[in-house]
Order: structure tokens, then C-alpha cells, then sequence
């Protein structure tokens, strides 16, 4: 399926008669790319599953006041990122741990998880993944896992591409080295 | 170029990390993105519908900034109201448990109980009472029939009264016209046509 330009959306969403078409046209092209950007932070499918649902409610309020200084993509991960840091501070509080009793958490549900197709190696991997710190794990999936540039990890997340780059050598050299030890 | 540096960079410095594939080990449901559309649609609809259903109310200003202080005072007070179990002022032991009875006991001497007083208590009062009755009911009827003979009397005083003053020759004229006796003249045709009218044939025969 041929992906439709974001301009194009933009413009069919800009009309009334055309909004919800453009509205799907944009579900199509980024549904996927969001869920597993959610996923991999939350790790848990229904909780993903939520703020998938949540991101994109998000987007229809809001696409119509989109200023065109970022892509449209860099935006909704925006949001998606934001939703996910919610979720899990939202977690925090509720049971009243710290940080890294989330991380634990989560690897938890990592453990007990139907849905992992992975082999013993990935799991190593995400296990090490969830020992990072919230921000650096946000980083470090963005480059590792969906390829994107410095230039738009910093859209997203608005920090500067510096910060972002000593950000993700930090967390190569952990995981490196956690994947050396347990080997 | 500016990626592929950016990646060699790392790359050389976790080569066991590159090595791995960069694949996302999760898995979704089966069918999980057929409906997702459909779903994240319904969930724009609904949002939509709340945001209208919210349009009808309003709250005072600044509510909810206030919200949690308001909240976390009233938790305080409650705390405090837990923590003070009277306002300072103590009653002797079993004060309540007495104040019933005490109460009681000072009431029970002043009130004293309504005397009831029979009407009829002994038989002098019922005949008493009787006589009473009879008394008053044939002194009533007594009075009653004199009036009545007085007002009889009355009217013939003034019956007579009224004589006195008619003069005495119209009474005699009055008194000899319902004497004397009342002649009618009437012809011989007139009288036979009353006789036959008022008379029947029986009357006729048994009188001649």
C-alpha cells in the first residue's frame, strides 16, 4: 500500500468533508510505528493498547493546531512518549515505589509476558534495556530499534542532540557490558 | 552519511550489541491491528461525546488548583477531631447513668395527682339531682301555661275594649241584620229547576 504523504493528510484533514478519511490515512501510516514505541517503554499489551488508543484520541484534538516546524511523525511519537511517561510516573505513585522498583516491575511483566517471541538473547536484551534510566531508555529505543535520527529524537523529545548522543554511548556501554557479564 | 557515521560509531564501540537483531521480541494479538482503526475511531467518537456532555456544566473558577488543599485541610481537621476526644470538659463518673433517676426523684415530689371527684358519689346527690330536674321542667311548664292564659285574657280585654268604643245603635243595627231572617225571592220556574237540581226523585217521594 502506497504511504500518503503528510502534507496530504494535513490538507484533507483541514477539511471538514475529507477529515475523516485523512484521519485513517494518517491511522495507516503510523498505528503500528506507535504501538511498538509504546510497547517497548510499557512492555504490557494492554497497557499499550490504552495509550495507543490515548495518543491518537490526543492527535484528532489537536492535528488541526499542528504548526508545521516539526514532521507530523516527530509530533505524534510526542505525544506517545509523553503518554507512556505519564503512565509509568502515574505507576510510580500509585504503588508508591521508586523508579527503579518500576524498572523492576516491568521486567517482571517482561518475565511473565504471553506475547515475547524473542530467543534467549533478546530477552537478555530487553532485561538489560529496563535497567536503564526512563529518559535513556526512551533514547536508546528511538536510535536502536526505530532507526531515527538525532535530529528528530530531539524534536521529540526536546532535548538537544548533544545530550542525546552521550545520552545513547551511555547506554551502549551498560548494556554492552551487561550482555558481556551474563555471557 | 551523517546516520551511517552515526551509527558506526556505536557500532565499533558494542559489537556484541550490533551483532543482535534489532527486531522488537514482543508480539501483539492475532488480528490486533485489523480493528485497531476501528477501535481508536470509537474511542475519538466517545472522547468527542464527553467533551459535549462536559459543555453543560460549569465549575467555580480555580476549582481544582483549590482542590487538593481543600482536600488536605478537611483530611487535617478530620485528624484533629479524631485526636481531640472531648472539648476539655469532664463529668463525674456515671453522671449520665444517674441523671435519669435523680431527674425522676425530684419530679415525683411536687407533682402532685388530680383529684377525681365523682359527680354522683352518693345516692342524696342522684335524688337531689332528680328533683332538680322536675322542678325546673314543671316550673317551666307552669310559667309557660300562664303566659299563654295571660295573652288569651289580653286579647279579650281588648276585644271588649273595642266594644266600648263602637257606639250602641250600630251594634243593635249589626245584631237584628243576623236575626232576621234572610228572604229571597225567586220565581216559580227558578225554584223548580233548584228542586230538581238538588233534590233527587227519593228525597221528593219520602217528603210528600
Amino acid at each position: 500500500m502506497k504511504q500518503v504523504e503528510d502534507a496530504e493528510i494535513l490538507q484533507k484533514f483541514s477539511v471538514e468533508k475529507t477529515r475523516n478519511e485523512a484521519f485513517n490515512l494518517l491511522l495507516s501510516k503510523y498505528q503500528q510505528k506507535i504501538y511498538w514505541h509504546i510497547r517497548r517503554l510499557v512492555i504490557d499489551h494492554d497497557d499499550t493498547d490504552d495509550l495507543v488508543q490515548e495518543t491518537f484520541v490526543k492527535v484528532w484534538k489537536n492535528l488541526a493546531n499542528f504548526r508545521s516546524d516539526s514532521q507530523l511523525y516527530t509530533w505524534i511519537y510526542r505525544i506517545a512518549t509523553n503518554e507512556s511517561i505519564t503512565f509509568l510516573n502515574k505507576k510510580k505513585l500509585k504503588n508508591n515505589i521508586s523508579l527503579d522498583d518500576v524498572s523492576g516491575e516491568l521486567a517482571e511483566s517482561l518475565a511473565a509476558s504471553s506475547y515475547f517471541d524473542g530467543d534467549k538473547a533478546q530477552r537478555k536484551l530487553q532485561e538489560a534495556i529496563l535497567t536503564l534510566p526512563e529518559k535513556q531508555r526512551i533514547i536508546f529505543n528511538m536510535k536502536y530499534f526505530d532507526d531515527m535520527k538525532y535530529d528528530e529524537i530531539s524534536e521529540v523529545l526536546g532535548t538537544s542532540v548533544g545530550a542525546l548522543k552521550a545520552s545513547f554511548h551511555i547506554a551502549v556501554k551498560k548494556i554492552e557490558s551487561i550482555l558481556l557479564n551474563e555471557d | 552519511m551523517k546516520k551511517k557515521d552515526e551509527d558506526m560509531e556505536w557500532e565499533m564501540e558494542a559489537p556484541h550489541l550490533a551483532s543482535l537483531s534489532r527486531t522488537t521480541p514482543y508480539s501483539a494479538p492475532d488480528k490486533y491491528f485489523n480493528d485497531l482503526t476501528t477501535r481508536i475511531n470509537q474511542s475519538v467518537f466517545v472522547d468527542g461525546l464527553m467533551q459535549k456532555e462536559n459543555q453543560g456544566f460549569t465549575i467555580p473558577q480555580n476549582y481544582f488548583e483549590d482542590l487538593s488543599v481543600q482536600i488536605e485541610s478537611r483530611i487535617v481537621v478530620e485528624q484533629l477531631n479524631a485526636l481531640i476526644k472531648n472539648d476539655g470538659f469532664k463529668t463525674p463518673v456515671n453522671y449520665f447513668d444517674k441523671l435519669n433517676a435523680d431527674i425522676l426523684s425530684k419530679t415525683s415530689g411536687t407533682a402532685q395527682k388530680a383529684k377525681v371527684v365523682r359527680l354522683w358519689q352518693t345516692d342524696f346527690m342522684k335524688y337531689a339531682s332528680a328533683a332538680c330536674f322536675i322542678l325546673i321542667t314543671a316550673s317551666g311548664l307552669y310559667f309557660n301555661q300562664q303566659n299563654t292564659l295571660k295573652e288569651n285574657r289580653k286579647v279579650e280585654l281588648a276585644n271588649e275594649q273595642l266594644l266600648y268604643d263602637i257606639d250602641e245603635s250600630v251594634i243593635i243595627d249589626h245584631i237584628q241584620e243576623s236575626q232576621a231572617p234572610t228572604t229571597v225571592s225567586a220565581s216559580d220556574t227558578e225554584m223548580e229547576n233548584y228542586i230538581l237540581n238538588h233534590f233527587s226523585s227519593s228525597d221528593l217521594s219520602n217528603n210528600l
